[in-house]
């Protein structure tokens, strides 16, 4: 009876541990082919993990509530601590802002009356949905929020979304009660931006650290420390005239910007949904483009 | 039978607890946590029960359950799908074939021993998303993600070393 056992031992456990070595290596090539696929048929994958991630925003929401409850009693109590300085610099503010009010009105009132006698287009104008951001921590390799927000609340790919202080990023996955902002530190992101005062034009591009960075501007403009930072609006995916950041430190042809927003600190979103959609998808286009090409 | 019914129950209860102990800190390593500079640097904590249980109780803790560890990940941070599936069944496979030298040993070899593996990790990790990327990524953000969480070890090891002997001698 031993030897018998022992025998099928002999046999048996050699095979487990070939089948458990043969289970690994199909994972991790399991592992790799769906990161492959999600290179070659992303639009497919994207959607896929839009709808997965869905299902854990509703737990994500509920377990991130205590973190900020536990930041909103801090605040609450730094604020109580600093409530005298706090009153003499808002009355301060106040009154700087009261003149700023007079001027803004003026201009206002100026800019209205050239716009008419521009007969100036009117820009599209939009809503703001205002989300929480459920997940936060990305590490370097990953920079984008997932927001509960999603198509039932009118959210749409590739809306903009905007912090207290500015652009945050834009929606780059969408489901059904769920959304996924990738934010403008991420290696994929690129926005057209202008420097305010100079009017420079150039491309801001992430590099998942916390700072971005300027490329493809005139190789002659300067550019000093400290001005801010507005997106162009020129390709139409962002208005013009948002906030984006400002300039943090420039080096031989190396421009980086500090964004306008503390990512790591949000909260709540708006996303901007514009009224209609800002392109025609890519299949009308070429539906246009194939129609010129057969006329001719 | 009622006896024998809630021993079973138990024991598969005991038995679930290192998968059950790895999605709790993968989902805590995915909150908002709110604090300044933190997105960039926040370590992939589920590196670290992984480790541990490959070490102390590879059995409870199979091949596929880490393939959907990383898939959830991958979920809840936003890396490609596949990604973390690759790093995490990497950390597993390396940890699994030096259990025998880091299992019983003490404390600060088998913290030593999650730093080297962590490094390799962490490379692998850059090499694997600057591929991803076409690009060549930061890398200095990674540095300081690993410092992060070679940091917490203790803290989160120690936690999995106590439950571990209440519940599963």
């Amino acid at each position: 009876m031993e030897f018998r056992r022992s025998s099928i031992l002999r046999v048996a456990l050699p095979l487990k541990s070939l089948v458990s070595r043969f289970l690994y290596l199909s994972l991790f090539i399991a592992a790799f082919g769906i990161m492959l696929l999600g290179k070659i048929e992303s639009q497919r994958i994207e959607k896929i993990t839009a709808e997965l991630a869905d299902i854990f925003v509703p737990l994500m929401s509920v377990i991130s509530q205590p973190i900020d409850t536990i930041h909103s009693t801090i605040q609450s109590g730094r604020d109580l601590m600093s409530i005298r300085e706090q009153n003499y610099m808002l009355l301060q503010e106040n009154l700087r802002l009261k003149q700023w009010q007079q001027v803004a009105r003026k201009l206002e009132i100026e800019n209205l009356a050239l716009q008419k006698l521009l007969n100036i287009v009117k820009e599209k104008k939009g809503k703001f949905i205002s989300a929480r951001v459920v997940t936060g921590a990305g590490g370097p390799l990953a920079s984008s929020f997932l927001l509960n927000a999603g198509i039932v609340d009118g959210v749409h790919k590739g809306n903009i979304v905007l912090g207290d202080a500015g652009v945050v990023g834009r929606i780059s996955q969408v489901a059904k009660g769920s959304s996924r902002v990738t934010l403008l530190t991420d290696f994929n992101s690129r926005i057209p931006v202008l420097i305010e005062k100079d009017r420079i034009r150039a491309i801001m591009v992430g590099s998942n650290s916390a700072k971005t960075q300027l490329v493809h501007f005139d190789q002659s403009s300067k550019f000093s420390i400290g001005e801010r930072i507005v997106t162009s609006g020129h390709g139409g995916v962002f208005p013009p005239g948002l906030l984006v950041g400002m300039i943090d430190s420039v080096d031989v042809n190396k421009v980086r910007v500090k964004l306008s927003n503390n990512l790591s600190r949000l909260e709540y979103v708006s996303i901007l949904s514009l009224e209609g959609p800002n392109f025609k998808s890519l299949a009308t286009e070429q539906k246009v483009l194939n129609r010129l090409v057969n006329n001719e | 039978m009622n006896d024998v019914f809630w021993q079973k129950i138990t024991v598969s209860a005991k038995s679930s607890l290192p998968f059950i102990l790895t999605l709790i800190t993968i989902f805590l390593s995915a909150l908002p946590l709110r604090m300044p500079d933190f997105i960039h640097v926040s370590p992939a904590l589920g590196l670290i029960p992984i480790y541990h249980w490959a070490i102390y109780r590879s059995n409870l803790l199979p091949f596929y359950s880490i393939f959907l560890l990383g898939l959830l990940q991958d979920l809840l941070i936003g890396t490609p799908l596949g990604f973390y599936t690759l790093i995490f069944l990497t950390m597993y496979g390396m940890s699994l074939a030096q259990r025998r030298f880091f299992a019983g040993k003490a404390f600060h070899v088998y913290w030593f021993g999650f730093s080297v593996a962590a490094l390799a990790i962490i490379i692998l990790g850059w090499v694997l998303a600057s591929i991803w990327a076409e690009t060549f990524l930061n890398f200095d953000a990674n540095l300081v993600q690993y410092a992060v969480l070679v940091g917490v070890f203790p803290m989160i090891a120690s936690l999995l070393l106590r439950l571990q002997q209440k519940f599963l001698q």
